[in-house]
């Protein structure tokens, strides 16, 4: 592919990113409850550990994570599980969003690569959903009061941004099984919930392994491969004052790029699979 | 009620059967939907018990006995989930009950009926719980076998009984919510911010004490606070029925506030419906 074919699937990827945009915005609400909502599942977090400690501090919680501020922790992960949330019920459902809309063959027969497309559909995603986090974040900093060294805010970034490529991945992966089996609430609301147990959104690795026992050990091992543990392990690390991570920053870093790679590699593979299948069936229109 | 009544009362009861059956069968007919619903509560019972325990490092927290009369914060979790689970069922189900006919395409058929739409709804209402019922078991099962769970059995009969008593307001909320839905079409969005609302405002993992003042005012206008702290204070404090009357009689208030507002709701919304001639609308 010579370099004007390249900026033509540019454009393309950045029209769609475009349309996704506009079309975001035009249900304001919907802009509203996301910003807002994580704010209301988040808060039952920080009010079970006031009712369980009695401030914001946790003797026990220092002990596994170094850090006995248990709500800037808290903050930073459910701040970051907004870009699975974006990739699961944003990426994941976005072909099926065309398909219920009547335009899923119109997109899949125009002479772009469909590559362009998703790319185009995730970019749109992660601007939202940094929007969102970002709002979330200074929403829950300024109700329960969030510590963070702020001369390492640039560096969490680049590490939030791997982040985001790697769930890219994970979008591509969830668009093709979605486009696959078509009915998808019941899959994207378990792999949800299930995300949220075993990655250290709330709760540090440690925790689990400490309590769960050998079957926590086995969890936390599936865990750091899914990019969230790596990144909320780093983002942890650079942000929160005496974090004891239970990765060091190389080997997140290394985990995270890894993942990464085969989250991209492994869902562009996935799609083209299925789009093949589903093509050959004659069930892409279908509902 | 003459001989008359009691034959309508039990046709009706005869259509609430087989409405649960109905939804039964097509509820089971999706076995990756019924493995993930009895999967879900669980993984949320179980990293609620694990953040509890990263916090404390121990089942037993002092702050939680001081503010709540029981440190042992697994069974105050689990006794808050499980009410919850009615709660949030009632609404997911009752509102999705027409949604998910309108869906099919066999709402109109269903209101041609000879039959109250109240037995409908009721028969929708009750196959939801009777699966949500079988949910919390193995629930309460795991966390017992896993966790421990220390609750007094003596007390079940009771706290079945307080469940009764906070049932029809459970029932008259989702009976307006039926209506609601029956008029706005798309449930998933309030029915969404509803219930992020109660998780935050219902007592399921921390005492009312620890909400601020202004939310607590509104957590006391919600009957599922009353069925939590009651079944709470029965299994977790073995408190007897006759020490719960401060949260029985408010509960029997509700029931009656929300029954009556409930069909009040749904019969002026079906109405509303009917004459804008958008029953069938999608």
């Amino acid at each position: 592919m010579n370099i004007d074919n390249w900026i033509l699937e540019l454009k393309a990827s950045l029209s769609t990113a475009k349309k996704e945009i506009l079309v975001n915005l035009r249900y304001p609400l919907w802009v509203v409850f996301w910003a807002i909502m994580p704010i209301f599942w988040l808060a039952p977090f920080i009010l079970q550990g006031r009712a369980l400690v009695g401030g914001r501090f946790s003797e026990s919680f220092g002990e596994l994570t170094g850090t006995k501020d248990f709500i800037t922790f808290a903050i930073i992960g459910s701040s970051l599980y907004a870009y699975v949330m974006s990739a699961l019920w944003g990426t994941g459902l976005s072909l099926r969003r065309e398909q219920w809309g009547g335009t899923l063959e119109m997109i899949l027969i125009s002479p772009c690569n469909k590559f362009s497309i998703l790319f185009g559909k995730a970019l749109s995603d992660s601007i939202l959903t940094s929007f969102y986090a970002i709002i979330q974040f200074a929403l829950a900093s300024l109700i329960f009061g969030a510590m963070v060294k702020v001369e390492n805010l640039g560096f969490a970034i680049s590490v939030v941004l791997l982040m985001i490529l790697a769930f890219y991945g994970i979008g591509f992966v969830l668009s093709g099984v979605i486009l696959m089996y078509k009915e998808p609430g019941a899959l994207l609301n378990f792999v949800d919930t299930l995300i949220y147990t075993i990655c250290p959104v709330n709760y540090p690795l440690r925790a689990l392994m400490l309590f769960l026992g050998s079957a926590g050990y086995y969890i936390v091992m599936v865990s750091i491969f899914f990019p969230l543990t790596p990144a909320l392990e780093i983002v942890r690390t650079l942000l929160l004052p005496s974090f004891n991570p239970y990765l060091n920053v190389a080997t997140a870093i290394s985990y995270l790029v890894a993942t990464m790679v085969i989250f991209l590699i492994g869902g562009m593979y996935l799609f083209n699979f299925v789009d093949k299948i589903i093509r050959k069936k004659g069930g892409v229109e279908a509902y | 009620m003459n001989e008359g009544g009691w034959h309508r009362l039990n046709d009706e009861l005869k259509i609430v059967a087989t409405v649960m059956k109905k939804e039964l069968i097509l509820y089971f007919r999706y076995p990756v939907w019924v493995l993930f619903d009895a999967l879900m509560p669980l993984l949320w019972v179980v990293s609620l018990v694990i953040y509890g325990m990263a916090l404390v490092g121990s089942p037993y927290s002092d702050n939680l006995a001081r503010l709540a009369n029981t440190g042992d914060y697994v069974s105050f979790t689990v006794v808050g989930m499980v009410v919850s689970s009615f709660a949030y069922s009632t609404l997911w189900g009752m509102s999705y009950a027409m949604r998910g006919e309108q869906w099919s395409g066999t709402l109109e058929t269903t209101f041609l009926t000879p039959c109250s739409r109240f037995s409908v709804l009721l028969g929708k209402a009750f196959s939801n719980m009777l699966t949500t019922s079988a949910w919390v078991i193995i629930q309460i099962t795991l966390v017992a076998l896993v966790f421990g769970l220390r609750i007094n059995i003596v007390n079940l009969p009771l706290a079945l009984l307080f469940f009764l008593i906070a049932l029809p307001s459970f029932i008259g909320i989702g009976f307006s919510l039926a209506g609601i839905v029956l008029d706005f079409k798309e449930h998933s969005a309030f029915v969404n911010f509803l219930s992020s609302l109660l998780g935050l405002l219902l007592p399921i993992s921390y005492p009312l004490s620890v909400l601020p003042p202004i939310l607590r005012y509104f957590s006391y206008l919600l009957p599922p606070t009353y069925a939590i702290e009651g079944m709470r204070s029965l299994l977790i404090m073995n408190s007897s029925l006759s020490e719960l009357t401060s949260l029985v009689v408010p509960l029997i208030f509700f029931d009656v506030f929300w029954l009556f507002t409930g069909i009040a709701i749904f019969i002026r919304e079906e109405r509303r419906v009917l004459k804008k001639g958008t029953l069938g609308y999608y």
